[in-house]
């Protein structure tokens, strides 16, 4: 067998340098762009040296009140993504339902239709009683969680089939209940999973804009569909790119910020189990 | 007669259309060291999670101590279980893998600081409380299992094949320290297995469970010497097998033919009415000679094949078409060369108390079948 060995790594090898040139062109060149545009006093034909924070600072303010709306949704998709995940590929794992491929089938269903028909399925569906959610933010959570719900339950199934499910059997048979051997032993196993899921579910509602332009009542506003107001407008409207980029490059800090606070905190102890 | 600590009733375990255990009666008293044993897949397993409450059972009962324990949760029935892959809590040291199931019945923190140096001295791990369990080799590992379920000083310990991701040498090293300190904490203990020797040297009994079905149950020496029918004759040790036609029955003796020789075989209550007997021999208790010798019960026949095995030789004789096994043990090695080699004419002997009748059950199994198929 032949190893690969490279003589210096700071030498680019041929596929070395495509990839990066890819990389440059196609993901960090859009980033570039965005935060000059958030940092750039005016954005015209030529483009000039001229840098301001105005937009930067004055975004928190602007968005306020979407961001109190977006953070609550993403929370409470968060929370509930996680709850019933991780409780449904549980029990599928240790063989408590009848049809589990049924349900695993209906669970992943949402991945393969278009967000703005799921918006519409859900806004018939709920339009009148016995079940009137349209119009409140149900219909909002309701939405992100069917959205959300897929991804993460993968993420957490993928996790607890790495892990050796005799360990609940063995628990049990030292005197926890099965809830109790699930905390204790299953629960801290599965941390790095869990915190992987709940990060996927909170981005996936703080991010929606297609499904959540379709079902949200009028006075709500989350910060997706604020952004695009400010980018795309009907004529004679307000539009300023620079706003929409510095909320985005915002959203980014905070979404990687909060990436980092979490390995951080979890950091050392996730090597550790994940080395078992 | 008291009853007996562990009794189990008639148990009978179904996976969809497939019946793992059927009919499962035995006792295991106080103290005893039980086995379970046999072929995989054959229902050892699924008898011991039913015990634990893994798994509930159709039909049945399992008392403990004169209680039924089926209606119990698994987590209140105080049975001490240690796992194939051991099982033990990967985020949790040596110490907290012991007491957790101290934690569990809400021990006071001193007293279980003092139960689990305890446990973890009779098992020889007490340098290695804190470590983590990756840290530790199979054999700890198995030690801090065994540890573990001894802690809750369980009712009943249950051990789920526990020697089998051993290596060779360990496995025996563990297998006897499993039975000390067995039998120093007077533990009742269920053993599953699927190596006899393993069975034999650390229990008190044996049961031999085939397809879910029970074989037979006794001592080590019961089954060796005594096998029921033809699958514990050959589960147990090697044998072989020889199905005959009485010729004639004298007051000693049933007399058989084999070519031209007469085989004696003794008396017993299973052969009196029957015209075709089926024996076992054990291939030590076959003697192999070279030349004629004046005896009883002697098979003429050819050498086949020769196993040189260290400690002892084993022939394959092929005698009127039916292939006979003969071991011969403790060969000095000044004698080497008295090797019998393959197409070599020779004489197996054997003495008639160390066959075996054997009893088969077919035709009464078959003109049951024959019944359902008219209906």
């Amino acid at each position: 067998m032949i190893t690969k060995r490279r003589s210096s790594p700071f030498l680019l090898r041929g596929t070395d340098f495509l990839v990066g040139m890819f990389l440059a062109f196609f993901n960090l060149g859009p980033l570039g762009i965005l935060i000059l545009l958030s940092i750039s006093k005016e954005w015209g034909t030529a483009f000039n040296w001229d840098f301001t924070s105005e937009w930067l600072l004055t975004v928190p303010v602007l968005f306020k009140t979407s961001i109190i709306w977006s953070l609550l949704f993403a929370t409470i998709t968060m929370f509930a993504t996680l709850i019933i995940s991780a409780a449904v590929s549980y029990g599928i794992l240790m063989g408590k339902f009848r049809g589990s491929l049924l349900i695993d089938a209906i669970i992943m269903m949402p991945l393969t239709i278009s967000h703005i028909v799921i918006g519409l399925a859900l806004i018939v569906a709920y339009n009148s009683p016995p079940l009137k959610l349209h119009g409140t933010i149900w219909i909002i959570i309701f939405g992100h969680f069917i959205i959300a719900l897929p991804l993460a339950y993968r993420t957490i199934r993928a996790m607890l089939e790495s892990i050796d499910l005799s360990l609940v059997e063995a628990a049990m048979s030292l005197g926890a209940s099965e809830l109790v051997a699930f905390v204790r032993v299953i629960l801290p196993l599965a941390a790095p999973g869990l915190i992987a899921c709940s990060l996927i579910a909170f981005i996936t509602s703080l991010e929606s804009y297609s499904l959540t332009m379709m079902i949200a009542p009028e006075r709500i506003q989350t910060i997706p569909i604020q952004l695009f107001h400010y980018i795309y407008a009907e004529t004679g409207a307000y539009t300023n790119y620079s706003i929409a980029a510095a909320m985005s490059i915002v959203m980014l800090i905070f979404i990687f910020g909060l990436n980092v606070i979490i390995k951080l905190i979890t950091g050392r102890s996730w090597h550790e189990k994940l080395t078992v | 007669m008291p009853d007996s600590y562990l009794q189990v009733r008639n148990v009978k375990k179904v996976f969809g259309n497939f019946t793992a255990l059927e009919n499962i009666t035995f006792d295991v008293e106080k103290g005893e060291f039980f086995t379970l044993l046999g072929p995989s897949g054959c229902g050892k397993t699924t008898m011991l999670r039913c015990i634990a409450g893994f798994l509930t059972p159709e039909e049945g009962q399992i008392l403990v101590n004169g209680t039924e324990i089926l209606e119990i949760p698994p987590y209140k029935r105080d049975i001490g279980f240690v796992f194939q892959r051991y099982a033990l809590f990967p985020t949790m040291t040596v110490f907290k893998n012991v007491a957790f199931g101290l934690e569990m019945r809400k021990i006071p923190k001193d007293e279980i600081r003092i139960r689990v140096n305890e446990v973890l001295e009779t098992v020889a791990l007490q340098g290695l409380k804190h470590r983590k369990i990756r840290q530790l080799s199979g054999g700890q590992q198995q030690r801090v299992a065994l540890a573990r379920a001894m802690a809750i000083k369980p009712r009943l310990l249950l051990l789920d094949e526990p020697l089998s991701n051993l290596d060779a040498k360990l496995r025996i090293e563990m297998r006897s320290e499993i039975r000390s300190i067995q039998q120093e904490l007077k533990i009742t203990a269920i053993y599953v297995t699927h190596d006899q020797e393993e069975a034999f040297s650390l229990s008190d009994r044996i049961l031999i469970l085939d397809k879910g079905i029970i074989q037979q149950i006794g001592t080590g020496s019961d089954t060796y010497y005594s096998p029921k029918n033809e699958f514990v004759a050959n589960f147990i040790g090697k044998s072989n097998f020889v199905s005959l036609q009485v010729a004639h029955r004298t007051d000693d003796f049933i007399i058989c033919r084999w070519g031209e020789s007469e085989l004696r075989i003794p008396h017993s209550e299973w052969t009196k009415n029957r015209e075709t007997v089926n024996i076992s021999i054990r291939p030590e208790h076959m003697v192999i000679n070279p030349e004629e010798r004046e005896g009883l019960n002697i098979i003429e026949g050819r050498v086949s094949e020769v196993q040189f095995l260290g400690a002892l030789v084993r022939y394959f004789v092929d005698s009127r078409g039916t292939i006979f096994q003969a071991e011969r043990h403790g060969m000095s090695h000044r004698r080497l060369n008295e090797i019998l080699t393959k197409g070599d004419k020779v004489y197996l002997g054997f003495s008639p108390e160390d066959c075996t009748i054997l009893q088969i059950n077919e035709p009464t199994d078959q003109s049951h079948r024959g019944k359902e198929l008219d209906k």
